[in-house]
């Protein structure tokens, strides 16, 4: 089987999450941690041509543009039916249309999305297959299976309807959780043994909800849910929109901005990022030239400090409103202050300290936990029971039978567990198993097999590694991607082709670049570009044809782990021993307290504490002066020639004698050519080849190097 | 390993210590601050479009103000320039086809001398870096005009 993802599917954003030895969120294809929850339209400029369905940012990117072909909030609408109330607030927000279904049978809502009815389920199928597809691509390897989340007030109808979603994006979900259940995970709750009762308080942007839940022997109960579907950290913002008005009316003469559209979006962008910044310091400069102007008046600028305690001041209505809600909460389940035994809050908004304050005022410091991101606090938890979590729950609800993870079928009821193909393992190498190169021509010769990244090259690499060809054709560039050591490239894997067409002015002839760059998820990224013409590029990520390794078991990621910190302690007592009078006393005495820390961590099991240790190390490692380049050289003469090998030496002798004269400027000067010499080094090992010099052909020729 | 100041203390461990991956993952880190420094830098690049696009190219200008203005407008160009020797490549994607991958469309406004779709103004400018993109261009769009 494929990797093993946890999915916060929210009703703004999205988030994916991967455990791997430690839980992280996954970048999307563009580069953000979040995918908005929105899917768009767009027409193709040639009325003939269809259009293109756009998911995410991009989906987002499109809204102005296709208002009623843009559906935002499809949780909002999971399961429901049009007659339900909360059908209609939507529709009166959005500028979609909801309609209800042909079939008299079925009362669900549909949204018409270029005149076409999808169920939600469609739509959400399209969010989260845009996630699976984005998490693949981060980790360059397949994913098949899910635990997604959803609130914790879902009826069994909208907990179907996101099973069915994640079916239908080619997911096997494992299992339907809920967000504070998740959240409670991130925090470690369910690990502890004693009876809990927890207050989630999860304030995001836009809504703000309350689940109190109890942990008995290991599992989750949901008491009772609360909230308000309309207050959050946009609410702040609005606050400090409103303080930027004001300020200019006051100052401009009575000049009010706040009909310009243009005003209000530089506006509400600047509040987001003074509000974020005064939840780490005392007052904010909010200094924004010309942020609009007016015939009568010129330039309007904004120059005005906000200081923690007037935005305090600003937002206590808010904050307030919302531990009503708590108190509601408490009050009808007739649960005293002292009854909650932890309180996680949850959600980007929790960050501000006025809120972060008042629920510690209720509650105790003690009992509130805030020290994992609340804005991946759920996605982070439903990753770790993605990997958990080793059986597929069957969703016949009459059923709900465990089965294995590789089951196609339920072994007791016979339902279908699968939505996604399952395939088999291959184990994980440090370096490449094969080499990765593309196919070019050469003297005539076609179906030549280039290679850019030979076999065994570790990864990541240490840079991207490139090669320059030189077109054949007038109107087009192609480059078909092989992984293999064959010379006729078409006798290796394809790993998929780039191909784009040349405007006429591009001469046969021209210099194209091709760079392959392989990460530690092993993801090769292939970018090919025309010397001089940056319009002339492109890149793609490929799919990789088989997933590289075995699915993560705990314990081999536990020995990992443990091979991990061991090696760093050495490496660190090795560079402390040999280089330690080229650290200066401060470095010195925190890497040895960093080294404390670490076998202190080893001997505990302490994963967290373990993994932020290792990071700390092998920053003063590879950062510290001559120390570090010592270290590196060190590194780089292995295996070298004698000649180089000579050089080297040589040139670390001259470093060294020139830190022991003290002469500074000398260290600077050997430094930087050691430098280059080492990086030249592990450049040259990277894109040494070991195929033969006949291997140019396909469409770029190669000239030879 | 090779002869050298290594082959005396150089255990067999350290030929497992990962090198490239280190390199790797400061590399990452790397590119995440800077591209946080260059996203800030380009803020006030921001400012000095907003306040120049403000002139009111009609209205009389003494000559003083004229030549503190000419001499504003080679700050920005000095800005500008920085950004790009830093890499930055600015889309300048007025007249191009909307692309919602790079442009975020924030107004549509019909043009009946331009067809449907394509940027007309670029309200805040997008740019790329290291092959990808940096900053998504705010972009008023036209529509199909009637
Ligand atoms: N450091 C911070 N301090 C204060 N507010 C923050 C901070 N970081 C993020 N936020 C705010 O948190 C909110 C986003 O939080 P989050 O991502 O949890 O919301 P969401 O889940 O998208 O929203 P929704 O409530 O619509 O589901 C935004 O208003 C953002 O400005």
């Amino acid at each position: 089987m494929g990797k093993s993802i946890g999915i916060d599917l929210g009703t703004t954003n999205s988030a994916a999450a991967y455990y791997d030895r430690e839980v992280r969120v996954l970048p999307t294809r563009m580069n953000e941690p979040l995918t908005p929850s929105v899917v768009s339209y767009r027409k193709s400029r040639r009325e003939s041509r269809p259009g293109q369905i756009l998911v995410g940012r991009a989906a987002v990117s499109n809204a102005r543009l296709a208002p009623e072909d843009t559906i935002f909030s499809i949780k909002r609408l999971m399961g429901r039916t049009v007659d339900e109330p909360k059908v209609e607030e939507v529709q009166e927000r959005f500028g979609y249309a909801i309609v209800s279904s042909d079939d008299p049978e079925d009362r669900g809502v549909r949204v018409l999305l270029n005149g076409v009815e999808y169920t939600p389920i469609d739509v959400s199928a399209m969010i989260l297959r845009q996630i699976k597809e984005d998490a693949e691509r981060a980790l360059g390897e397949e994913v098949t299976h899910a635990v997604i989340t959803v609130p914790a007030y879902f009826e069994e109808r909208q907990r179907a309807a996101t099973r069915e979603a994640g079916q239908q994006a080619g997911l096997v979900v494992k299992k339907i959780i809920d967000e504070p259940t998740a959240a409670a995970v991130a925090f470690g709750i369910d690990k502890a043994e004693e009876r809990h009762r927890v207050l989630v308080y999860d304030m995001g942007g836009g809504t703000f909800d309350i689940s109190l839940i109890q942990m008995v022997n290991k599992q989750f109960q949901v008491l009772a849910i609360e909230g308000d579907m309309w207050l959050g950290g946009d609410d702040f913002d609005h606050e400090i929109v409103k303080a930027i008005e004001e300020r200019i009316k006051a100052e401009y003469d009575g000049f009010d901005p706040s009909g310009d559209e243009r005003f209000l979006m530089v506006a509400k962008q600047e509040a987001e990022k003074a509000k974020i910044l005064l939840s780490g310091q005392n007052e904010v400069d909010l200094l924004i030239p010309g942020i609009t102007s007016a015939p009568n008046v010129g330039l309007v600028d904004v120059d005005m400090v906000i200081t923690r305690q007037e935005f305090n001041d600003m937002i206590q209505k808010y904050v307030d409103h919302s531990m009503d809600l708590v108190r509601k909460v408490l009050r009808d389940q007739e649960l005293g202050v002292g009854d909650i035994t932890a309180v996680l809050v949850v959600g980007g908004a929790t960050a501000t300290p006025l809120v972060h304050q008042a629920v510690t005022d209720m509650f105790g410091r003690d009992k509130v936990k805030g020290y994992i991101d609340p804005m991946q606090c759920v996605a982070l938890g439903a990753g770790l029971l993605a990997a958990r979590i080793k059986v597929i729950e069957c969703p016949n609800p009459d059923c709900e039978a465990e089965n294995t993870e590789d089951a196609m079928t339920c072994g007791r009821c016979g339902h279908s567990l699968v939505g996604a193909r399952v395939r088999g393992d291959v184990s994980v190498g440090a370096v490449t198993a094969k080499s990765l190169g593309i196919s070019v021509v050469r003297d005539g010769a076609p179906d030549t097999y280039a290679v850019i990244i030979p076999k065994g090259t570790p990864y990541p690499l240490h840079r991207p590694m490139e090669r320059t060809f030189y077109t054949t054709a007038e109107n087009i560039i192609k480059v078909p991607v092989y992984e293999g050591e064959e010379t006729l490239a078409t006798k290796n894997d394809l790993q998929g082709v780039i191909e784009y067409p040349l405007p006429e002015d591009i001469p046969v002839g021209t210099p194209v670049s091709v760079r392959f760059d392989y990460d530690q998820d092993r993801v090769l990224k292939v970018t090919v570009w025309v010397h001089g013409r940056s319009d002339l590029k492109k890149e793609q990520t490929l799919a990789r044809d088989r997933p590289r390794a075995a699915f993560e078991k705990e314990d081999e990621a536990e020995e990992e782990w443990r091979e991990m910190l061991e090696g760093t302690i050495n490496a660190s007592r090795h560079f402390q021993s040999q280089y330690s009078r080229y650290l200066d006393p401060g470095t010195a005495s925190k890497m040895e307290a960093d080294i404390q820390r670490a076998e202190r961590a080893f001997a505990e099991g302490n994963k967290i504490e373990g993994s932020r240790v290792v990071n700390a190390l092998h920053r003063t490692i590879m950062g510290s002066g001559v120390a570090s380049q010592l270290f590196i050289a060190e590194r780089a003469m292995d295996g070298l020639g004698p000649e180089a090998a000579t050089l080297l030496r040589e040139a670390v002798r001259k470093l060294r004698t020139a830190h022991e004269a003290g002469d500074g400027e000398e260290v600077e000067r050997i430094s930087m050519a050691l430098q280059l010499a080492v990086a030249r080094i592990f450049q040259r090992r990277a894109s040494q080849t070991d195929v033969p010099d006949q291997d140019f052909g396909g469409l770029l020729k190669d000239l030879g190097r | 390993m090779g002869e050298g100041i290594s082959s005396e203390d150089a255990p067999k461990w350290l030929q497992a210590f990962d090198f490239n991956q280190q390199v790797a993952v400061m590399e990452k880190e790397y590119v995440r601050e800077m591209r946080n420094t260059l996203l800030s830098f380009l803020e006030v690049l921001d400012s000095f479009d907003r306040c120049f696009s403000a002139i009111d190219q009609t209205r009389e200008m003494s000559s003083l103000a004229q030549s503190w203005l000419r001499s504003f407008e080679g700050v920005r160009r000095q800005l500008r320039r920085t950004l790009e020797q830093a890499g930055v490549s600015f889309m300048n994607c007025q007249g191009e086809p909307f692309d919602p991958h790079k442009h975020e469309a924030i107004q549509a406004r019909s043009r009946p001398d331009v067809r449907e779709g394509i940027v007309i103004e670029e309200v805040v400018r997008g740019c790329e870096w290291r092959g990808e993109v940096l900053r998504q261009a705010k972009v008023v769009v036209t529509r199909k005009s009637r």
